[in-house]
């Protein structure tokens, strides 16, 4: 009786825990996917799984097959898509990106040109990427993605990711 | 005894960020100006990025990628070359020597590096010209590997690194 209390104490504080570690950019979500202009959206993992492994079908070239393979570790996809950023204030943008290092998110790469920025954040433990965020701020719109993974980093090196603009050869493994 | 601990505690941490030098400050002044472009590479990226890349990839790549500690690139339209003159006039040359000049179609290009010891620590890459651009890579630095690698990769400015090839 009392282990099956404490495994359940501890079952409830872990998805306590991974609540709140993802709060800002759900808060953010939740907090701004009523407003006009406003397109939100949330699919599960078991949906995303299958779109990537019904897209793989149609996958000619070897990376296009080894990018969509990499769905089978999605757990769910929110974006929300403002047009008119004037709805959303600079201050409710700035306090997101504050919070988001204080619940387990570091910043992976950011850049601003042309009056459009982007702010990638990524969560990872023990070589496994838990959340991907990413924040692009244009000049009218604004568009904020928030996955959540199981993905090893050993399944993006599978992948076998080119980081170099003269592509090597697609290696063929039929 | 407690009073000094905490006046020697100040003082270290006062001198540690004055220490942190004017090309510091000069992108934390610039990167929220709007006319800058601005990137912001984390080295949690080069860490992963590190990880992901297979043995088969460019070994060069996989190298310098593990041993750095992050990359900022500035970047904003200088016609006049006020941008340029700034920076140059904030560059403490106690910190930070010249490896290298080149011209180039009427850019001037230059190459300074932040040593501790035998080890390059910050390397930083100045253009003046029509453009003005402002590179730094921080890390434990292989300036030959960067060469190589500068010709491979894709970013706007990047490739001004392939002339560190030439100075051999």
């Amino acid at each position: 009786m009392l282990k099956k209390l404490s495994t359940t104490i501890l079952l409830t504080l872990l998805l306590i825990g991974t609540n709140l570690a993802q709060r800002p950019l759900n808060k953010f979500i939740d907090n701004h996917k009523n407003q006009d202009k406003a397109v939100c959206m949330t699919l599960p993992g078991w949906l995303l799984r299958s779109g990537f492994n019904f897209a793989e079908n149609f996958a000619e070239e070897q990376d296009e097959k080894a990018f969509l393979d990499l769905g089978q570790y999605f757990k769910k996809l929110r974006f929300l898509v403002i047009d008119e950023k004037a709805h959303v204030s600079d201050y409710a943008i700035q306090t997101l990106l504050n919070d988001l290092p204080d619940h387990g998110m570091e910043k992976f790469v950011s850049f601003r040109e042309e009056g459009n920025n982007v702010n990638v954040w990524v969560r990872e433990k023990d070589d496994i990427v838990k959340n991907l965020s990413i924040l692009i701020r244009g000049e009218d719109n604004l568009i904020v993605v928030n996955l959540n993974t199981d993905m090893p980093l050993d399944a993006l090196k599978e992948a076998n990711f080119s980081f170099n603009s003269k592509r090597k050869e697609s290696t063929n493994h039929h | 005894m407690k009073q000094f601990l905490i006046l020697f505690l100040s003082f270290v941490l006062t001198s540690t960020a004055f220490s942190q030098g004017a090309i510091e400050k000069y992108f934390s002044e610039y990167e929220d100006d709007e006319k800058f472009s601005v990137v912001y590479v984390s080295p949690k990226m080069f860490k992963m990025v590190a990880k992901v890349l297979s043995e088969q990839e460019n070994q060069d790549l996989k190298d310098v990628v593990e041993n750095l500690d992050g990359l900022r690139i500035l970047k904003v339209d200088d016609a006049e070359g006020k941008f340029y003159k700034e920076a140059k006039g904030k560059i403490n040359t106690k910190e930070y020597e010249l490896l290298m000049t080149a011209r180039d179609e009427g850019q001037k290009i230059e190459f300074l590096t932040k040593e501790s010891g035998d080890i390059i620590q910050e390397l930083l890459l100045m253009v003046g010209g029509d453009e003005f651009v402002l590179m730094s890579f921080m890390g434990d630095i292989d300036l030959e590997k960067i060469a190589r690698l500068a010709k491979s990769l894709n970013i706007d400015g990047v490739e001004h690194l392939g002339k560190l090839d030439k100075k051999e």
